[in-house]
C-alpha cells in the first residue's frame, strides 16, 4: 500500500515536469519580440510550434472561438494550464476556409465554441487563423497593445412579450362554466319549488 | 303551492305563471349561453395546448431530420453547397434546440419570439445574440407554457442549445427575477452566455408583472 502511495506521489510531482517537458524546444528558442511578448506574455506555454512561411517565422497556438461574424472573428487563446488570453480580433475573408477538428470548413460554417489553430507572428505583433490547406494565403491582423473593446451591441429596447392570454381564456371558461351550472341550479331549483 | 291551496286562481296567477315561464326560458338561455361560451373557451385553450405540443414535436423531428448530415464524400462541391443552402430555406423551421435535462425541457428555438413561435417553442429575442455567432444569445417563452419548468432551475444545471453547426453548452449562473423596463441582462457580452426570459409570476392570469431570467455562461470543452 505505501509503496502505491509513493509511487502515486512521484507521478504527480512529476506531472508538471513531464508538461513542462512537452513544450516543443523550438518554442523556447525562438526569439520573440518585445512588442510581442507584451501583448502575449505566455506565448512560450501556449506555443505548440513554430512554422516558417514566406522567410517569417510563426508561433502556432490553439485558439477558442468566442465570437464568429461575417468579416471577424474573436478568439482566446489556449494556455496549457486551461486559462485563456485576452480576446483577440482577426479579420477574415469570405471563402477563407480553415480547418476545424481535422475537417477544412468554410468560414461561414464555423461556429463559436470550436477549438482552431492560429498563428502568432514571431517578430510582429499580428495573428491570424491556420488556413486548411497549407498553401493557402494567410492574413495577419495586427494586434494592438491593449485588447480592443469588443463592439457589442446595446440592449434590445424592451423585454420579449412573454404573456399568453391562455391562461385567462382557461379561466374565463370555467368562471363560464360555473356560471352556467349556477344558472342550472337556479333553473331547477325553481322547478322543484314549484 | 299557494296557488293549489286556494282551490281557485286569482287574477294574478297567471302573470306570475307568466313571469316565472319566462323567469326560467331566460335563466335557461343564460345557462346555455354561458355553457357555450365557456366550452368554447377551454377547447381553444386546449386546442392552443395540443397544437403546440404537436408543433413541438414535429419541429423537434424535423431539426433531427435536417441535422442528419449524410455521406457527402462522394458528391460535388456544389451539391453539397446546395443541400446546405436547402437546409435553411424555410423559415418556419427551428433555428436550434433548447435542452435542460434536469428540467426535462427539450423545446425547438426560433427565429423571432412571435405569438406563433411562442406557441410552438421558444424564440430568439430580436437584437439580441445568435447561437452561433457568440454575444447574449437571448431566449424567450411563455411562462404558461414551455417554461413553466424554469420555476426549478436552479445555479449549476447545464442549458445545451443545438444548432446545425455545434452542440453549445452552457451552465447556470444566476437566476433573477427583475421589473420590464430593467434591461440590463439583455446587453450583448463578450464571452458567450445565453439568456433565457419568462414572464414572472409563473402562476399569474394576464399581464404578469415582472420577468424572469435566467444566465448560463458558456462551457468549453
Amino acid at each position: 500500500m505505501k509503496f502505491y502511495l509513493a509511487a502515486s506521489s512521484l507521478v504527480l510531482a512529476l506531472l508538471p515536469a513531464v508538461a513542462g517537458a512537452q513544450q516543443p524546444a523550438i518554442c523556447q528558442r525562438v526569439e520573440f519580440s518585445q512588442d510581442v511578448l507584451a501583448r502575449f506574455p505566455n506565448i512560450r506555454q501556449a506555443c505548440l510550434d513554430v512554422i516558417q512561411k514566406g522567410g517569417h517565422e510563426y508561433a502556432v497556438v490553439k485558439a477558442d472561438l468566442i465570437r464568429a461574424t461575417a468579416r471577424r472573428m474573436t478568439v482566446r487563446v489556449k494556455l496549457p494550464d486551461g486559462t485563456r488570453s485576452e480576446p483577440r480580433a482577426v479579420n477574415v475573408s469570405p471563402g477563407f476556409r480553415l480547418n476545424v477538428n481535422g475537417r477544412s470548413t468554410p468560414i461561414e460554417e464555423v461556429a463559436i465554441g470550436q477549438e482552431i489553430t492560429a498563428y502568432l507572428h514571431v517578430s510582429d505583433p499580428g495573428i491570424a487563423l491556420a488556413p486548411a490547406e497549407p498553401s493557402d494565403t494567410v492574413v495577419f491582423t495586427p494586434v494592438p497593445a491593449e485588447p480592443e473593446p469588443e463592439p457589442v451591441a446595446s440592449a434590445p429596447a424592451e423585454m420579449p412579450k412573454t404573456a399568453s392570454r391562455l391562461p385567462l381564456l382557461g379561466a374565463l371558461g370555467v368562471a363560464l362554466l360555473a356560471l352556467g351550472g349556477g344558472f342550472a341550479f337556479l333553473r331547477h331549483r325553481g322547478t322543484y319549488n314549484s | 303551492m299557494t296557488r293549489q291551496s286556494t282551490g281557485a286562481l286569482s287574477p294574478d296567477s297567471g302573470i306570475i305563471a307568466q313571469m316565472e315561464t319566462r323567469y326560467r326560458a331566460i335563466l335557461q338561455t343564460l345557462q346555455y349561453a354561458c355553457f357555450g361560451c365557456g366550452a368554447l373557451c377551454v377547447s381553444l385553450v386546449a386546442f392552443a395546448r395540443l397544437d403546440g405540443e404537436i408543433g413541438r414535436q414535429e419541429a423537434l423531428s424535423s431539426f433531427v431530420s435536417a441535422n442528419y448530415a449524410p455521406d457527402q464524400s462522394l458528391w460535388s462541391e456544389e451539391r453539397v453547397r446546395d443541400f446546405k443552402a436547402s437546409l435553411s430555406q424555410d423559415a418556419g423551421e427551428p433555428l436550434a434546440v433548447l435542452r435542460i435535462e434536469a428540467l426535462g425541457l427539450e423545446v425547438p428555438v426560433y427565429a423571432t419570439a412571435s405569438d406563433l413561435h411562442l406557441n410552438r417553442g421558444a424564440g430568439l429575442i430580436e437584437g439580441m445574440g445568435q447561437p452561433d455567432s457568440g454575444g447574449n444569445v437571448g431566449i424567450a417563452g411563455h411562462r404558461d407554457g414551455f417554461f413553466r419548468v424554469l420555476k426549478d432551475v436552479a445555479p449549476g444545471q447545464r442549458i445545451e442549445l443545438q444548432t446545425r453547426k455545434q452542440r453549445h453548452r452552457y451552465k447556470v449562473v444566476s437566476v433573477e427575477v427583475v421589473d420590464p423596463t430593467d434591461l440590463k441582462l439583455l446587453a450583448d457580452t463578450v464571452d458567450p452566455t445565453v439568456t433565457l426570459v419568462t414572464c414572472y409570476p409563473f402562476y399569474f392570469l394576464g399581464h404578469a408583472p415582472q420577468r424572469f431570467i435566467v444566465r448560463g455562461t458558456y462551457e468549453w470543452t
